[in-house]
């Protein structure tokens, strides 16, 4: 009996901790994203580290993207083939539904997870090697503000540079989806079935949905970085937990704001 | 960059080569495996299910608006239940591990690497092969396979969640749909998935753990290069498994047809 109780309450007190970490760590980003909010109008703008940050977090990317969102695209293409061809047995209306998925999902969702995988964990490793060296510190000794110094550059970087590579990554998407219906379409009707199930609104679902994704992902993964404690393990953990942190934060935005676009078109 | 594209490649596969080796040859040390295991299986259940379920309510959403212009809309449930199977889950699942687990085991090897704890364990006259990298390798193998398949279940559920709630899908129509295109063929695809998948995260993170070189820098770096390798093998490896699942079904498809 006293054994159980006993377990019990080591269940109750694992999950209080558990529970406290998560309000803690949610609090924390909220405060961070207030801080960059504050921050972002500030003199002076840091324009060499910005672009330095463009650079790195938007060019170096670019092969990776090219590469997941042809293969990406070519999945989809297949896949979508197949599943049309035992629904209503013809490939005409392939393209249609490709391009749904393309300018809506590939296109943002799973660019957001790359930029996440990549950008985030160089982020989050870096930030978090400048503070277990106290070099964080030593900024603010120097009376400059860490949050102004460190993450507003990389936060308008990883902003402009995700939305660019969405839309890099949806051309590079519809050329490659094109080679997998060649035999039925050219590339007019290509395009042109494609037109009849998507348009210029969802063009610029791909800008809305990067523009929360990019701003997510600096924010975690700097909020990550500040957070580690103690030698390289502790970097470690910090980078692992961005790149978690942010995929689930690219998921969970894309859910929120495709089922707020499904809810506004049903109204 | 050619060169050290095949490099990479090569050095893949040779370190899987020696892993199986090290399996075969030593015993395996049951007590590291299993603690292995529950951290990587059981603290990665909540992110996998959140995870999950999120992604299925995307995809039933998404196909719903193309599909109700087609007059489908009966067949929401199998095309999303197939998709989520066949291509969605077990890529969503490997994406969510190797950037848990995979990074997890590049920095620790890689720390325990550059700091010279690999050289102190082979002084000891211990392979650190086996004692280091199989119960890793074991250990991600087995809970990648299962966490798909639990994955996938959660994934199911949230696309019909949302399907009854958001869409108003009659719920017998998803079900009996899902249960006509789903089938089994679509349930072994994402196990081969998931199990290939598992190898893939496995072989990359403890490859690039185990040949970090150059102190803490080193060990960002071997993190670093292995989600991005992980994350492009990933997807390369889902379309030639697609490929090559799809000639196979065929193959056996045309076997029973001439056996019958």
């Amino acid at each position: 009996m006293k054994k159980e109780a006993n377990l019990f309450l080591r269940l109750l007190i694992r999950l209080g901790e558990q529970a406290s970490t998560l309000v803690s760590n949610v609090w924390g980003i909220t405060k961070l994203v207030l801080d960059v909010l504050v921050n972002l109008p500030r003199s002076p703008f840091r324009w060499r580290e910005t672009i330095h940050q463009m650079k790195v977090i938007g060019v170096e990317t670019v092969p990776l993207i090219l590469v997941t969102m042809a293969v990406v695209g070519s999945i989809i293409v297949i896949e979508l083939r197949y599943q049309l061809m035992r629904l209503i047995h013809t490939a005409d209306w392939t393209p249609g539904f490709a391009g749904i998925f393309f300018l809506r999902e590939a296109g943002t969702a799973v660019v957001g997870a790359m930029v996440a995988s990549r950008a985030g964990a160089g982020m989050a490793a870096e930030v978090g090697t400048m503070q277990i060296t106290d070099q964080v510190d030593a900024l603010k000794l120097l009376r400059a503000n860490p949050v102004h110094y460190l993450v507003v550059p990389r936060f308008i970087a990883c902003t402009l540079m995700t939305m660019a590579l969405s839309v890099t990554g949806v051309a590079c998407c519809v050329i490659v989806g094109y080679l997998f219906v060649m035999d039925v379409h050219n590339f007019m009707s290509y395009v042109e079935t494609m037109r009849k199930f998507v348009g210029i609104r969802d063009f610029l679902v791909i800008f809305e949905k990067s523009f929360f994704f990019g701003m997510a992902i600096p924010i975690i993964s700097c909020y990550y970085g500040f957070q580690a404690r103690g030698g390289a393990q502790g970097v470690g953990t910090a980078t692992t937990r961005a790149v978690v942190y942010s995929i689930l934060a690219v998921i969970l935005l894309d859910f929120l704001l495709t089922g707020a676009t499904q809810v506004v078109s049903q109204i | 960059m050619i060169r050290g594209f095949f490099e990479e490649i090569g050095g893949i596969f040779v370190f899987l080569a020696e892993t199986v080796y090290s399996l075969v040859r030593g015993p395996l040390e049951w007590r590291e495996t299993l603690l292995q295991m529950y951290r990587v299986g059981v603290q990665s259940l909540v992110v996998v299910f959140i995870a999950g379920f999120f992604v299925g309510a995307i995809v039933c959403i998404q196909f719903n608006n193309p599909l109700e212009m087609l007059g489908a809309h009966i067949y929401l449930g199998g095309i999303t239940g197939s998709a989520i199977l066949r291509e969605i889950g077990p890529m969503l699942i490997a994406a969510m591990i190797s950037g848990r687990i995979g990074a997890f085991i590049a920095a620790e090897l890689g720390t325990m690497k550059v700091t010279e704890q690999v050289d102190a364990v082979r002084c000891l006259g211990v392979d650190p092969m086996i004692c280091l990298v199989a119960p890793r390798f074991i250990a991600v193998v087995v809970m990648v396979f299962f966490l798909t398949i639990m994955g996938l279940l959660i994934a199911n559920v949230g696309a019909a969640f949302i399907a009854y709630t958001l869409l108003g899908v009659n719920i017998y129509y998803y079900v009996s749909s899902l249960i006509k295109l789903a089938d089994t063929t679509a349930f072994a695809y994402s196990m081969v998935k998931g199990f290939v998948f598992g190898v893939l995260i496995a072989t990359v993170a403890c490859r690039k753990g185990m040949t970090a070189e150059g102190g803490a820098m080193g060990v960002g770096v071997a993190v670093r290069s292995s989600l991005v390798v992980t994350a492009m093998g990933l997807f390369v490896a889902e379309y030639l498994l697609t490929s090559i699942l799809r000639v196979v079904v065929r193959f056996i498809q045309m076997g029973e047809v001439l056996y019958l």
